[in-house]
């Protein structure tokens, strides 16, 4: 089976969200960003380096939080960060400073000297995200780390990720299928699907090249009135496929007001949209 | 920076070597099991006996008894890594197999169990160093109960023998000990991690090398009745062991100072285990170290591309 092919992407600095649906090959590009499976044909560099010659020193300046639990249960929080941090090359003094630095950051306080397996989720998330960060490594990689959170243990997890991508000089790549998730951490998009890049670009731009549009319920001839739009210059209409049309336009109301005049139809409802990512992401995988 | 200060700050230090990461893997590996009483309680139950030796040699040194058993090396032989349970297996080798099913069976089929290799596969360490680490941190907590005990025994009969004997004699007990630990730990350390590998069951692993350990020594015992021959003894791991053990000690007689009327009688060497000198089990026992340790890297191999 090929989980990715034709594959060509360059990821930016910042925040970034690989976004994709479930299968869409997110968590082998990042198999493959770390080393652990070696791409069939092509090439990847991670820091300008090559994961199959030097994967050593990717994990030094990469933080992995994987997906699934991943934790020694007797081990303390403090042990298990203490033991990432030693096992990534820092010395046993900076390491023993870090952990309860990054500890503490994410709001393990006195629950980290508790073993790991006796966790909630949401502890679990963040000691996971403690030890991806311990090394403060210059990027990282956050494979669905809020899989399983009650919506508030959600928010603290994003905002965590979302400090920690603005001003701590760490680059963030987010692999999630939520773009919630997406749209409060990420500043750029990468979205895949059937392993296959889709788009790649920032946020801002990708909703607002389809944002401009205006959603329109008549009564009357709606053959004239699109007769009458076209006579204002607007050819962007078309079904909304709920009985509405959806004109493409962002020069105001007054050509389709005067189009509705000249073709005698009664406008109902008159709203500008404006395209979310989950717009734009299911019309890029044709959901 | 104040002490207070627990903001989140980049680090900037110096990479350590990939030596010390290993080190640290062995550290943490090795402060677990002595969390469990019952670790600690076998522990101490191979401690014990050398504190027994202790108390009679001290007893006897004060009251000017010789002991022959006391002589040369004997005491560590047969009086401790050997000392009889009056069934096919020692009281030694018994606890040893005890600690490292305790123990060792945990060390990779817990990481897998709680697919923790991604935790450590995502640092900058290699397969080779996950299983030298687990492997030395096994290897070195069966010392501490067998090479432990025996340095203590040796130091023991350094202050309190009534045997004067030569600098290079001592130094030959101390490598005998030595040899005779590494021989009864690296293979069993070797097995038990294989066994460890092959499930994320911790107890299966635990039964796998419990059942190897006494289903070797009865299947010896079974095909030595059938066959009417020894040969088949070198099938039992801990006549192995045992044989190959015995072979690291000099057999001295007891000294010419003190003359004690029939000493060889009273405690004659032993015959030995194997009739076949020391190289068909040591092959034996290094084929079966490399191979373990090949089924564990090939597994850990394996894992690491499915994770």
């Amino acid at each position: 089976m090929r989980a990715l092919s034709e594959l060509n992407v360059s990821i930016p600095q910042g925040a970034v969200g690989l976004l994709g649906p479930n299968g869409a090959g997110k968590s082998t590009l990042i198999k493959i960003l770390l080393g652990f499976t070696p791409p069939t044909s092509g090439s990847v560099r991670v820091l300008g380096l090559d994961p199959r010659v030097a994967p050593l020193e990717i994990r030094q300046q990469v933080g992995y939080m994987p997906e699934v639990e991943s934790h020694i249960p007797s081990l303390s929080a403090v042990d298990y960060v203490y033991l990432a941090a030693r096992l990534t090359g820092l010395p046993h003094t900076d390491a023993m400073q870090r952990t309860h630095r990054v500890l503490n950051f994410v709001g393990l306080h006195d629950e980290r000297y508790r073993k790991v397996g006796t966790y909630s989720t949401g502890m679990k998330q963040k000691a996971k995200f403690a030890q991806a960060i311990v090394h403060h490594p210059k990027l990282l990689l956050l494979d669905e780390p809020t899989t399983g959170l009650d919506p508030r243990a959600r928010e603290e997890m994003l905002m965590l990720i979302r400090d920690i991508a603005h001003g701590k000089g760490i680059d963030v790549i987010l692999s999630t299928h939520i773009l919630h998730d997406v749209e409060v951490v990420c500043d750029h998009v990468v979205i895949m699907h059937r392993g296959a890049l889709v788009a790649q670009d920032k946020i801002s731009n990708l909703t607002a090249s389809a944002s401009a549009a205006y959603e329109v319920r008549i009564k009357g001839d709606r053959d004239a009135f699109l007769a009458s739009l076209k006579g204002e210059g607007i050819d962007g209409a078309a079904s909304d496929g709920d009985g509405g049309l959806r004109i493409a336009y962002d020069r105001g109301t007054a050509p389709i007001l005067r189009a509705a005049v000249a073709s005698g139809v009664q406008i109902r409802r008159l709203t500008q949209t404006h395209t979310t990512l989950e717009d734009r992401f299911s019309k890029l995988i044709g959901g | 920076m104040a002490i207070y200060d627990q903001s989140y700050t980049p680090w900037t230090g110096t990479y350590t070597s990939r030596a010390a990461r290993i080190r640290a893997m062995v550290a943490m590996e090795l402060a677990q099991p002595f969390k469990n009483v019952w670790v600690l309680v076998s522990v101490l139950m191979a401690f014990s006996l050398v504190i027994g030796w202790l108390l009679i040699l001290f007893i006897a040194g004060s009251s000017q008894v010789p002991l022959p058993f006391a002589f040369g090396n004997r005491i560590y032989r047969d009086g401790f890594y050997n000392f009889p349970t009056g069934s096919s297996f020692t009281l030694f080798s018994m606890i040893l197999m005890a600690l490292s099913a305790t123990v060792g069976a945990s060390l990779i089929s817990r990481d897998l169990r709680h697919r923790a290799l991604l935790m450590y596969f995502s640092r900058s360490i290699t397969r080779v160093d996950y299983l030298l680490g687990k492997f030395l941190s096994l290897v070195l907590f069966l010392l501490i109960v067998t090479l432990g005990p025996g340095l203590l025994l040796f130091i023991g009969q350094l202050g309190m023998s009534q045997e004067r004997l030569t600098f290079g004699q001592r130094m030959g007990d101390l490598g005998a000990i030595t040899l005779h630990s590494l021989i009864l730990t690296v293979p069993a350390s070797a097995l038990v991690l294989a066994f460890s590998s092959m499930t994320n069951r911790t107890y299966l692993a635990a039964i796998l090398w419990a059942s190897f350990y006494f289903i070797s020594a009865s299947t010896s015992e079974a095909l030595r009745f059938t066959l009417r021959s020894d040969w088949p003894k070198i099938l039992s791991w801990t006549n192995v062991t045992a044989h190959l053990g015995d072979l690291c000690y000099a057999v001295r007689p007891p000294p010419d100072t003190i003359r004690i009327p029939g000493a060889k009688s009273i405690l004659p060497v032993p015959p030995a285990i194997l009739d076949c000198g020391w190289l068909p089990p040591f092959l034996l026992l290094t084929g079966l170290t490399a191979l373990s340790l090949l089924v564990v890297w090939r597994r850990l191999r394996s894992v690491e591309g499915e994770e």
